[in-house]
């Protein structure tokens, strides 16, 4: 099914508002090379990570330490996939992890995930989170990149509803609505940006799927 | 909270609140903009019609409460969550706390949740030795200070950036600077260390589905994906207000709510949680949930023939939002937990 062109620009409209970054790829291979060039060249993708240049109580330093290379998440990816996007990475030196998030709680660089629906009337990715390493990846990262395919455009949530109820049959289940990145305007009410998830939200739309 | 114990001490306090500049001005920003705001998210939308298919939707659930309670724990059972009844808040508070030594949990991590401030929960369980951190930024500065929440949404709505400094260089041990983007760091870094020692993450939640035994969070910050994720034990909170039938009641009280509270089309984060999920470090591979609903005159309320109304309030905050009187002297002057509105 190809979403009309009204539905994916309320959808670019809708991310956009809410800071997230919005790029239409062509296929698989061009979002993990997305991902992977971000990872290299953006500011967050360096050893330290947000907050940690900031003064700090000893057990939040401590956990700093902990992150020792440029990481990026992909779990659930599909093999030949995780495959490519590996290759990809030791190319540049970048440290590419399926499983065991736990052990790098400190923080990750990127978090890359496939969306199962997008809702055009909010830009709001749904993401079927019940494996505790899509939880980590899509929260402890400092970079969210998410691959939309683009058949899987809805215009409003009621127009998932039939899939939630699916979902929330087969319990245990995790099911995320994520839009934008994470933000809080506790002080003073002034906007800020990734105060405990990521401190950017990159959505991928993926024109051959 | 305010804490005057008669008329003149109260007077005293309402004045100090009058003459509190940072006050005044933060709550004239926020009443001007809010208007706004929620104007934009609403544009296009019948907000009338929407609203009272709401309140039809609430009205029919409070009448049947105990059959959705009853429906939503039979599913939620089948499913492996622990549900609880509580008749009372200090029933509720002394049911958390058992839970809290049944599974040798010492550490916890709090979303932000009402019911909990109704039953004064973290007082509760400080009280046995448990160590209590609020992960929701604007609860953490609160708690901080040894205050309750001033605004549903904004619960640090009354402090500038130079008090959040101060409390945070007491917190790190290290000077800090007033500027709001590097202060969210430090919290970033401060709570993220929190989860990772929590055993326990203490949740409220937005939606309870008696359809399948969900649960639905809503937050902006993403605190309350890591308060049910990290630790090993979950616990939910919830009013029995919160029960609806289906997912769809959920998915539409939703297009009002953050509307409504921040004037947002929705927030960042909706997390419907059904069942205990995948626990990485548990000797099983899941994690241990736990729902416990609140009565506290809520049953009783709902066969009011007048009263019952007040249990259709879906905790948006926008009766604050546009108070003259809130606008004036902010929540604590309120002498309550509560700030205004029909139960917030």
């Amino acid at each position: 099914m190809k979403p009309n062109d009204t539905m994916l620009d309320l959808f670019l409209q809708k991310a956009e508002a809410v800071s997230a970054i919005v790029t239409r790829v062509a296929d698989a291979g061009e979002a993990l090379a997305y991902a992977v060039t971000l990872c290299e060249q953006k500011e967050a993708c360096q050893l330290l990570v947000s907050g940690c240049e900031a003064p700090l109580s000893r057990p939040a330093e401590d956990l700093c330490d902990t992150k020792q290379a440029k990481i990026i998440a992909a779990p659930g990816l599909p093999e030949d996939q995780t495959k490519t996007l590996d290759t990809l990475c030791q190319a540049k030196g970048i440290r590419l992890v399926g499983e065991g998030l736990r052990a790098h709680l400190g923080g990750i660089d990127i978090g890359l995930t496939y969306a199962d629906y997008g809702i055009a009337e909010t830009g709001t990715l749904v993401i079927d989170s019940s494996s505790e390493e899509t939880r980590l990846a899509t929260m402890i990262s400092e970079i969210h990149v998410a691959i939309l395919p683009q058949s899987c455009l809805r215009e409003t949530a009621y127009a998932v509803e039939a899939e939630l109820i699916d979902a929330m049959r087969q319990a245990p289940n995790y099911t995320a609505f994520i839009t934008g990145a994470s933000r809080t305007a506790d002080i003073e009410r002034v906007l800020a940006l990734g105060v405990h998830g990521p401190l950017e939200l990159h959505i991928l739309i993926r024109e051959d799927a | 909270m305010q804490t005057a114990r008669n008329l003149k001490e109260y007077k005293k306090d309402v004045q100090g609140a009058l003459d509190n500049d940072f006050l005044r001005e933060a709550m004239d920003k926020f009443a001007v903009a809010y208007r706004t705001s929620r104007a934009n998210a609403f544009a296009g939308m019948d907000v009338d019609g929407l609203v009272s298919e709401i309140a039809a939707a609430k009205d029919q659930a409070i009448q049947q409460m105990d059959a959705l309670y009853a429906e939503f724990k039979t599913n939620a059972e089948k499913i492996g969550i622990h549900v609880h009844l509580a008749a009372t808040a200090e029933e509720a508070n002394r049911i958390i706390a058992d839970i809290a030594r049944q599974t040798n949990s010492k550490k916890i991590v709090k979303s932000k949740s009402m019911t909990a401030e109704e039953t004064l929960l973290n007082h509760h369980l400080e009280a046995r030795g448990l160590e209590v951190t609020e992960t929701d930024l604007g609860e953490w500065i609160i708690q901080l200070r040894h205050e309750g929440p001033s605004h549903m949404v904004m619960p640090a709505i009354h402090l500038s950036r130079y008090q959040v400094a101060d409390l945070f260089t007491d917190v790190t041990g290290k000077a800090q600077d007033s500027e709001i983007e590097r202060l969210v760091k430090v919290a970033r870094r401060e709570l993220r260390q929190k989860y990772i020692e929590a055993d326990m993450g203490i949740t409220g939640a937005n939606f309870a589905i008696a359809d399948t035994g969900t649960i639905g969070l809503t937050t902006n910050e993403g605190n309350a994906r890591l308060v049910t994720t990290l630790p090993r034990v979950h616990v939910a909170l919830v009013g029995l207000d919160k029960l609806m039938p289906t997912i769809h009641d959920a998915l539409r009280i939703n297009r009002v709510l953050p509307k409504n509270a921040t004037g947002q089309a929705i927030t960042s984060y909706v997390t419907w949680i059904t069942g205990p999920n995948a626990f990485a470090a548990a000797e099983n591979g899941r994690k241990e949930m736990h729902i416990v609903f609140l009565d506290n005159g809520r049953r009783a309320i709902a066969k009011d023939p007048v009263f019952s109304q007040i249990l259709r309030c879906v905790r948006c905050g926008a009766c604050a939002n546009v108070c003259p009187v809130y606008r004036m002297v902010g929540g604590h002057q309120y002498g309550h937990i509560f700030t205004s509105g029909p139960s917030g």
